[in-house]
């Protein structure tokens, strides 16, 4: 089994917490993201006979007016930036976000455009999708609410993982 | 300067020198060296195996593992052999082992009664129940002066985990998580503590209220052990010592950790390595002694498996012994019952001569409280309940009597009046009893006083002629010959008539037998006439033979008797008293 460490990133309220809560196991209580500012659950996969265990840390959301602890990029293998279709600074957050980690980590990111259940607010355009191609290895609509493409989420990751071997 | 020039020239001599002698990359050395290798090795090798188990103990680490494949490899592949050695030593491992079993239950057993019932587990029960603890929690804090709970291996980089042990197998479920969080919350602290990053990296202790973790950085992987109690300082030492051990051994995975720890899971030894318990001195001696709680315990409970088997076999003893009433004579069991208890119930058919149950039950020591008993009386045939019902009798007219199964003879002296009453009584007797009672002697020749009561003797004589009357002897077809029981049927004849004798000696009767033969009618009735003749003659004859004065007895033929009903069968010899 393959172990691997994804970090969840995204500034408040983009529905981190909520899109994997029914997805994983674990056996920390989310008091720990408002003390700790990271909460750490599991998701065990297996993609093409290779069991994979994630250790999905859940890293508390960031605004203009909190940062977020670097060290917790240490060692990551894959960066999950989430973002809130409604809310169109979520991404300008997120790539904000992703500048900041990188300065600890070059792990590869995708981009999570979460909420797909409600209207976007926000579209991307050419030079967003020519920003995105440089800084993602992929894109998924997901909907925390519905479970839409959740799964999806970690099997893409698991994909991605199988042609680094 | 020539100086100068002098000391280049001998440094590029020597550079020459050298690689004339050594050549290029030292390869003469090299191949030298390579072809002795194997005996400098040789000559060395124990020694630098012993030097270097000495200095840090890591032959044994290293070894351990190739040891454990060879054995593996060797055990799968010659199977048989193994067996073979095994085999004989299997015995006494498995009552090592057994010993070691019950030992350890004993005092678990001990432990447990003692945290239960006494009043040191009472107060532990409430103190735990205090500190929101549970009571084996409680007893383990209290038990132990400290336990490493469980111990991780922890990349320091990703924060996952690389192997982890644990007493107690159930604890290490979450293991990984825990590592992670771990590892974010020292990362946490050293960020938010730590003046700069090296600093933030010395977080070796968190303590909290029910234990200590105890967190050894190493420069690619943490070892963390979880501890309660009061942790004394060679916990850290060993988690130092194991770690470094570690990073030594597996210096190449580490490094090239990507998320596979299967490469280090025989870093399990050196973390078992750090499971170290001390129990509390107190108990320590405690467990010294012998475990007298658990022993009184098991004492009560064999001394109660003792009483209800000896109970059991107690109640299955009785029964037996009720069955052998059976073989009492004159006694029948019916029914045996085993009811609540030691209580039975007992249905018997017993005879009135036969021995009383209750004193049957005394004798053979039954609780005769505990028997329910149904009787019911029945005559028996026995000869030992005849014997014991005649003897009774003749006993009580002072007489003695021999047995030859059911035939009794009587000897002794006994009046007439009182022969007579032994007659009665012992004629009541059913089930076969023959008594010859020709040997008594009566005594003064006269059965009675007959001037008192000669009118009791006319009555007794005219009883014993009407008795002497009703005997008959039987005989098979044309056959003259007596048979047993006709010889048994005159010898007590032969007493009726010795009787009837005095008694008409005594008032004054001049007596006479008439012995009467008859015949059937079949065949030629001169035949049948001779037949009848020749049956009476022989009865007279056997008469005489016993003692019967031949004047007087007369034999008599008749021939056929030509009644209905009788003269088909009539083979018969009949008496008659003719008297004056």
């Amino acid at each position: 089994m393959i172990q691997k460490k994804i970090c969840m990133l995204g500034s408040s309220a983009v529905g981190k917490t909520s899109l994997v809560r029914h997805y994983v196991d674990g056996i920390f209580s989310e008091k720990y993201l408002t003390t700790l500012g990271v909460k750490i659950d599991k998701k065990n996969i297996t993609i093409e006979d290779q069991a994979f265990q994630f250790m999905l840390w859940d890293i508390e959301g960031t605004d203009q007016y909190s940062g977020f602890q670097p060290r917790y990029m240490r060692g990551a293998a894959v960066l999950i930036l989430v973002t809130d279709c409604t809310r169109p600074q979520s991404y300008l957050d997120s790539l904000d976000i992703l500048r900041q980690a990188r300065k600890e980590t070059d792990a590869p990111a995708i981009l999570v455009i979460n909420k797909s259940d409600l209207k976007a607010e926000w579209k991307l355009e050419h030079q967003q999708l020519f920003d995105i191609e440089k800084e993602f290895i992929g894109t998924i609509y997901t909907s925390a609410k519905t479970g839409e493409s959740v799964e999806t989420l970690f099997e893409l990751i698991g994909d991605y993982f199988v042609t680094q071997y | 300067m020539p100086i100068k020039q002098n000391d280049q020239q001998s440094d590029q001599q020597l550079q020459q020198l050298k690689s004339i002698l050594l050549n290029d990359d030292n390869k003469r050395v090299v191949d030298v060296v390579r072809a002795q290798a194997k005996e400098l090795v040789t000559e060395v090798l124990t020694e630098a195996l012993k030097d270097r188990q000495k200095k840090d103990a890591s032959i044994t680490t290293v070894l351990t593992p190739i040891v454990e494949n060879s054995v593996e490899r060797s055990i799968t592949n010659n199977r048989d052999k193994f067996i073979g050695y095994l085999y004989p030593i299997m015995g006494s491992l498995v009552r090592k082992s057994v010993a070691a079993f019950l030992n350890e239950f004993m005092e678990k057993t001990n432990k447990l009664i003692e945290n239960s019932f006494t009043y040191k587990g009472l107060k532990w029960r409430f103190q735990a129940k205090q500190a929101n603890v549970s009571f084996a929690q409680y007893v383990i804090s209290q038990t132990y002066v400290f336990r490493v709970e469980q111990v991780f291996l922890i990349h320091t980089e990703t924060g996952l985990l690389l192997n982890s042990v644990a007493l107690d197998p159930e604890t290490g479920n979450d293991a990984d998580l825990m590592s992670s969080m771990l590892t974010a919350i020292t990362d946490f602290i050293a960020d938010s503590f730590g003046k700069d990053k090296q600093q933030g990296e010395g977080l070796d202790v968190i303590k909290t209220a029910n234990f200590t973790l105890v967190i050894k950085n190493g420069p690619s992987a943490v070892i963390a052990a979880a501890v309660t109690g009061n942790m004394p300082e060679n916990v850290p030492n060993q988690l130092q010592k194991s770690l470094e051990q570690i990073h030594q051994l597996y210096f190449d995975e580490l490094q090239k950790f990507k998320g596979d720890a299967a490469p280090l899971a025989n870093t399990e030894q050196q973390l078992r390595d750090c499971l170290i318990t001390q129990s509390k001195k107190q108990e320590t001696n405690k467990n010294n002694k012998k475990p007298w709680y658990a022993l009184i315990i098991i004492g009560i409970v064999f001394s109660i498996i003792c009483y209800q088997l000896f109970a059991f076999f107690k109640q299955d003893e009785t029964f037996e012994t009720l069955q052998l009433l059976n073989n009492e004579a004159g006694i029948i069991v019916i029914n045996i019952k085993k009811e609540q208890d030691e209580h039975y119930y007992l249905e018997v058919w017993r005879d009135p001569a036969a021995i009383s149950i209750r004193h049957w039950l005394q004798k053979n020591k039954i609780k005769v409280e505990n028997i329910a008993l149904t009787e019911q009386l029945f005559i028996s045939a026995d000869t030992s309940i005849i014997q014991h019902k005649a003897q009774k009798i003749y006993e009580k007219f002072l007489l003695s009597g021999q047995w030859k199964n059911k035939e009794l003879t009587l000897n002794g002296k006994i009046t007439y009046a009182d022969k007579r009453i032994l007659q009665q009584e012992l004629s009541v007797i059913a089930g076969g009893l023959l008594v010859d009672s020709s040997k008594l002697e009566l005594k003064d020749n006269s059965p009675l006083n007959i001037k008192t009561n000669i009118l009791l003797a006319q009555h007794i004589f005219k009883e014993k002629v009407g008795e002497i009357s009703t005997i008959q002897l039987h005989f098979r077809k044309a056959d003259i010959s007596l048979d047993k029981i006709s010889e048994q049927i005159v010898k007590e004849q032969t007493t009726r008539l010795n009787e009837l004798f005095l008694l008409a000696k005594t008032l004054n009767i001049e007596i006479g037998v008439l012995v009467l033969g008859t015949s059937d009618n079949s065949g030629v009735k001169a035949k049948n006439n001779q037949i009848s003749q020749q049956r009476a003659s022989i009865v007279k004859a056997a008469l005489i033979n016993n003692g019967i004065d031949a004047s007087k007895l007369h034999a008599l033929g008749v021939g056929e008797i030509p009644l209905n009903n009788i003269s088909a069968d009539a083979r018969k010899v009949l008496f008659s008293i003719i008297y004056l």
